[in-house]
C-alpha cells in the first residue's frame, strides 16, 4: 500500500496538471480577428461539422471521408458571403459507425455551433442523428449514407451526394442474373443499410425468376458457421453479401474453406481492399465482384484531379466515397453564396436549389434531397468492380 | 435436410463451444473463488490472440517456412502469449481487485467493468484499431470427408487441444497440492487462511491459469478465423459467461457442458428443420414426464420425517404429481392443508405446465417441420435456451456445486 504522503504528493500533481491545462486552454480560444476600418476586407470563419466514423469496423471510409474534406475545406475557403470573407474550420467527431453513439456526436456538433454537417458515413447512423439535427435545424449533407429510408421520411434538412440502395440493389441483382445465375443466397448484416440494400437485391433477383434464399449475419460476428452450413445446403450460383467488407471477408474465407464453390458479390460496402486481409489472403475472394453506390469515377470530370490532390496530401489512394463528401462541402458552400447567409435555415434553402459543378459533375438536389442525376437514368448508372490481384478494378 | 448438413453443423457447433469453453473456465473458476464476474475476462483472451498473432507477424513466417520450423515458431508464439496473458491476469487481480476484496461485490465489479474498458481502449492504442491478421501461412488447410461434410484439420485440432487443456485443468484441481488449496479457499476462504492456505497466492493462481486458457483460446480463434478485432472479446466473452452461468457458475464440468450446448444451440437453432428440432423438445418432454411422475415424488417423499411416514401420506404426495393439476389444484385451494402437500402441488403444477408447453412446441414444430427459424434469430435462439434452462434450473445445467465449487 502507498503512503499517506505518496497520496498527497499525487494529489498535488494532479491539481497542479488540472490548473496549467486549464490555463492553455484558456489561451489557446482567442482567435478572432478584429475588422480594420471601413473599406478593408472583413474576414472570420464559418464551422462546419464533420460527423464520420474515424475508428470501428469502418474506419477506412471515414479517413477518407475526413481526408477529403480536409482538402476540400482549404479548397474552398475564402469565399464571400454578405461581404464577410468566410475561412471554413472543420469540427470533426467520430461516431465509430454506431447508431448508439451517434446521437451524442450528434448533439457534441450541435454544441459546438456549427452551421451545417457533412455526415453520417453509414444510414444506420443517419436514422439516429437525423432527427437531432433537424431539432436544432442544422442542415446534413450524406456523402455515402445510402439507405433508401432516409431521404423519405419528409427531413427537408437532409441531402446526400450519393446514389440509393434501390438504384444499386436493382443492379447488383440484374448482375447475378446476367451471369446466368438461379439460385442466389441474398445476406445482409442486420443495419439499416445492408437490410434495405438485401432487399432491393432480393426483389430484382425475384423479379428474374432466380431463386433466392435469406440469410443474416450481425455486424461485429466472427462465426457464421450457421449461414455457412445453410449456404452449403442450398448450393447457390452466387452468393451476395450487402454489409461491410470485414464481415464481407470473414464469411467468404469460411466459405471457402468449407467448400462452397460460388461466385461472391457484393455491394458497396465490401469495396475496400482490406477485404482480401480479414479473407485470409486476396486468393480467397480473387473474382469477387461489387458494384458502388457513387457514380462511376472514369466518368467524373474532376475525379483525376482530386485523387492526385488526395494521394499528395494523405500519400494514399483516394477511399471509397472521398469524392462524395468533397462536393458535399461544396455544395453547402455554393448554398451559402447562393443565400448571401451562413444561418443554417438559408443553407437549407440554398441546398435546395443549388446547382453545383464539383468532382463528380453537376450536382443538384430534388425535392426530397436525394442528388439528382444528370440526364435521370437507374440501374445502368452503377459502376462494376472485380477484385483482382488484390485490388478492387473498374469493369463497367 | 441431409445427414451432410446436420453432421456439418454438429462440427461448427461443438468447434465454437470448445472455444467458448476454454473462456468460460476462466470466469467460472474465478467466481468459484472470488464470488467475482470478471468482466475483464473477454479483453484477456482478445490480447492473447493478438500477442500470438503479432509474434508470428513480427517473425515473418510465411509459405517457405520448413514445417518444423513453422511448428517451432508456433510453439514460441503460443508460450510467449500464454506467459504474458497470465502475468497480466495476475496484475489485473494485485491492482484492480485484490485492494477492493474487502468492499462490497459491486465495488469489484465496477472495477471489472473499468479493467475491460481499459484494456479494449489499450488495445486501440498499442495496435490500432483496424483488425490484426493471422499469417496464412501457419494455418493448416487440410480437410477431411465425413458423410459427405468437410471437416477441417482445424477444427479436430481445436476440439482436441481444448478436451486436453480440460483433462489437465480437471488433474491439477483434483490432484494437486495448488488444487486442494483452491477447492478449500472456494469453500471457505477465512477457514482456509486458518488452516494455513496462502489464499491470496490460490487466488492469484485462479487468474493465472484462466488467463492462459483464455491465451489459447484467442489464438485458436485467430487461427479459425484468420483475424481478430480489439472489440472481437466483447461478444466472446459475453457467449463464454453465458455458457457458464448456462452450465452453473463456480462449476468446472458445467462450464464446459455450457459452452457445448450454446455452442450446439447457435448453430442447430438456424441450421436445421423445425421437423428435426422438435426432437428435442420430444427428449425433454421424455426428461419432463420421468421427473413429474418418478423423480420429483420420490424426492419429496424422502422428505417426510419419520413420525410422519405412512402410507396414506405418502399416496396423498404422489397423487399431487401423479394426477396434476386436479388433485393438485383441489389441494392448493383446500382449507387446510399441510406445507409439504402445498409446496408439492405448486411444484406438481408447474411442471406439468412445463410439459404442456414442451409438448406443443413439439406438435408446433413437427406440423411446420420443412421450416427453418431465420439466421437473425441466432443469438435470440441460444438466450432462449439460456432462458428456459434457467428457469427450471436457476442454478444451471450441473448446478452449483456447493461443496467444490472450483
Amino acid at each position: 500500500m502507498w503512503s499517506k504522503r505518496t497520496h498527497k504528493l499525487l494529489a498535488l500533481g494532479l491539481a497542479v496538471a488540472l490548473v496549467a491545462s486549464l490555463g492553455l486552454t484558456g489561451c489557446g480560444s482567442d482567435e478572432t480577428e478584429e475588422p480594420d476600418d471601413g473599406g478593408a476586407i472583413v474576414t472570420d470563419t464559418v464551422k462546419i461539422g464533420v460527423h464520420t466514423s474515424l475508428t470501428g469496423g469502418l474506419a477506412d471510409y471515414g479517413f477518407a471521408a475526413a481526408e477529403a474534406l480536409k482538402i476540400a475545406a482549404e479548397d474552398f475557403s475564402g469565399f464571400e458571403v454578405d461581404g464577410v470573407v468566410y475561412d471554413i474550420e472543420l469540427v470533426i467527431k467520430d461516431d465509430k459507425g454506431e447508431p448508439a453513439e451517434a446521437p451524442v456526436v450528434a448533439q457534441q456538433l450541435i454544441d459546438e455551433g456549427v452551421v451545417a454537417v457533412i455526415g453520417t458515413l453509414t444510414s444506420g447512423a443517419a436514422n439516429a442523428a437525423l432527427p437531432i439535427y433537424q431539432a436544432a435545424g442544422i442542415p446534413m449533407i450524406s456523402g455515402s449514407a445510402t439507405a433508401p429510408d432516409l431521404t423519405e421520411q419528409g427531413f427537408e434538412n437532409f441531402f446526400r451526394t450519393c446514389l440509393r440502395d434501390d438504384v444499386q440493389g436493382a443492379a447488383l441483382g440484374e448482375w447475378a442474373l446476367e451471369l446466368g445465375a438461379e439460385k442466389v443466397v441474398v445476406m445482409d448484416a442486420r443495419d439499416d443499410y445492408s437490410v434495405a440494400l438485401a432487399n432491393e437485391v432480393a426483389a430484382a433477383v425475384e423479379a428474374g425468376n432466380g431463386e433466392v434464399l435469406r440469410q443474416e449475419g450481425q455486424e461485429g460476428d466472427v462465426d457464421f458457421s450457421a449461414q455457412v452450413n445453410n449456404i452449403s445446403a442450398f448450393g447457390p450460383d452466387a452468393v451476395i453479401f450487402t454489409g461491410y467488407h470485414r464481415e464481407a471477408g470473414l464469411l467468404f474465407k469460411q466459405l471457402v474453406e468449407a467448400g462452397v464453390e460460388t461466385q461472391f458479390m457484393g455491394g458497396d460496402g465490401i469495396k475496400s481492399d482490406l477485404i482480401g486481409e480479414g479473407a485470409g489472403g486476396a486468393e480467397n475472394v480473387e473474382g469477387t465482384l461489387c458494384t458502388f453506390g457513387g457514380f462511376a469515377q472514369e466518368g467524373m470530370p474532376g475525379y483525376e484531379a482530386f485523387a492526385a490532390a488526395f494521394r499528395d496530401a494523405t500519400g494514399e489512394d483516394a477511399g471509397p466515397y472521398a469524392e462524395n463528401n468533397y462536393d458535399a462541402l461544396g455544395v453547402v458552400v455554393t448554398a451559402m453564396e447562393l443565400q448571401d447567409s451562413t444561418a443554417p435555415a438559408d443553407i437549407i434553402a440554398g441546398l435546395g436549389e443549388v446547382e453545383f459543378q464539383g468532382v463528380m459533375g453537376t450536382l443538384a438536389f430534388d425535392e426530397i434531397g436525394d442528388v439528382s442525376v444528370p440526364g435521370g437514368g437507374g440501374s445502368e448508372l452503377i459502376p462494376r468492380f472485380e477484385y483482382t490481384g488484390g485490388t478492387w478494378v473498374f469493369i463497367q | 435436410m441431409t445427414l451432410e448438413h446436420i453432421f456439418g453443423l454438429t462440427v461448427s457447433g461443438l468447434t465454437v463451444g470448445m472455444i467458448y469453453a476454454l473462456i468460460a473456465l476462466g470466469y467460472t473458476m474465478v467466481y468459484g473463488v472470488l464470488q467475482l464476474i470478471n468482466f475483464a475476462h473477454g479483453e484477456i483472451f482478445t490480447i492473447g490472440g493478438y500477442l500470438a498473432t503479432s509474434t508470428l507477424i513480427w517473425i515473418g513466417v510465411d509459405a517457405t517456412t520448413p514445417l518444423s520450423l513453422k511448428v517451432a515458431y508456433f510453439g514460441l508464439a503460443l508460450l510467449l502469449s500464454i506467459v504474458l496473458t497470465a502475468l497480466l491476469g495476475f496484475l489485473i487481480e494485485r491492482v484492480a481487485y485484490r485492494p477492493l476484496r474487502q468492499r462490497s461485490r459491486i465495488i469489484a465489479l465496477l472495477s471489472a467493468i473499468g479493467v475491460s474498458i481499459f484494456l479494449q481502449n489499450g488495445i486501440v492504442v498499442v495496435f490500432g484499431p483496424q483488425p490484426i491478421i493471422m499469417p496464412t501461412a501457419v494455418v493448416p488447410t487440410g480437410f477431411i470427408e465425413v458423410f459427405g461434410a468437410r471437416i477441417r484439420v482445424l477444427q479436430i485440432a481445436i476440439i482436441l487441444i481444448s478436451l486436453v487443456l480440460m483433462g489437465a485443468l480437471t488433474w491439477i484441481v483434483k490432484g494437486t497440492r495448488m488444487g486442494k488449496a483452491m477447492r478449500a479457499t472456494s469453500q471457505d476462504r477465512e477457514a482456509a487462511e486458518m488452516m494455513g492456505i496462502e489464499t491470496n497466492l490460490t487466488i492469484s493462481f485462479t487468474f493465472v491459469i484462466g488467463s492462459a486458457l483464455a491465451a489459447i483460446g484467442g489464438f485458436l480463434v485467430a487461427m479459425y478465423y484468420g483475424s481478430l478485432q480489439f472489440n472481437t472479446g466483447f461478444l466472446y466473452g459475453l457467449k463464454a459467461f453465458t455458457a457458464a452461468v448456462l452450465g452453473g457458475i463456480g462449476n468446472i464440468p458445467g462450464a464446459v457442458v455450457g459452452s457445448l450446448v450454446l455452442g450446439l444451440a447457435e448453430n442447430w437453432g438456424v441450421g436445421l428443420n423445425l421437423g428435426i428440432l422438435a426432437w428435442l423438445f420430444v427428449a425433454g418432454l421424455l426428461l419432463g414426464l420421468y421427473f413429474q411422475f418418478v423423480r420429483a415424488p420420490q424426492s419429496r417423499i424422502d422428505h417426510i420425517a419419520e413420525e410422519f411416514r405412512t402410507p396414506a401420506y405418502e399416496r396423498a404426495v404422489r397423487d399431487v404429481y401423479r394426477f396434476a393439476p386436479v388433485v393438485a389444484v383441489k389441494t392448493l385451494f383446500a382449507e387446510r392443508t399441510d406445507a409439504l402437500l402445498h409446496v408439492s402441488a405448486q411444484h406438481a403444477v408447474r411442471l406439468t405446465a412445463a410439459n404442456v408447453i414442451l409438448a406443443g412446441l413439439a406438435v408446433l414444430f413437427f406440423i411446420n417441420g420443412d421450416v427453418q427459424f431465420a439466421s437473425k434469430w441466432q443469438h435470440v435462439i441460444s438466450f432462449a435456451v439460456l432462458m428456459a434452462i434457467l428457469m427450471f434450473r436457476p442454478s444451471g445445467i450441473l448446478g452449483e456445486n456447493i461443496q467444490e465449487k472450483v
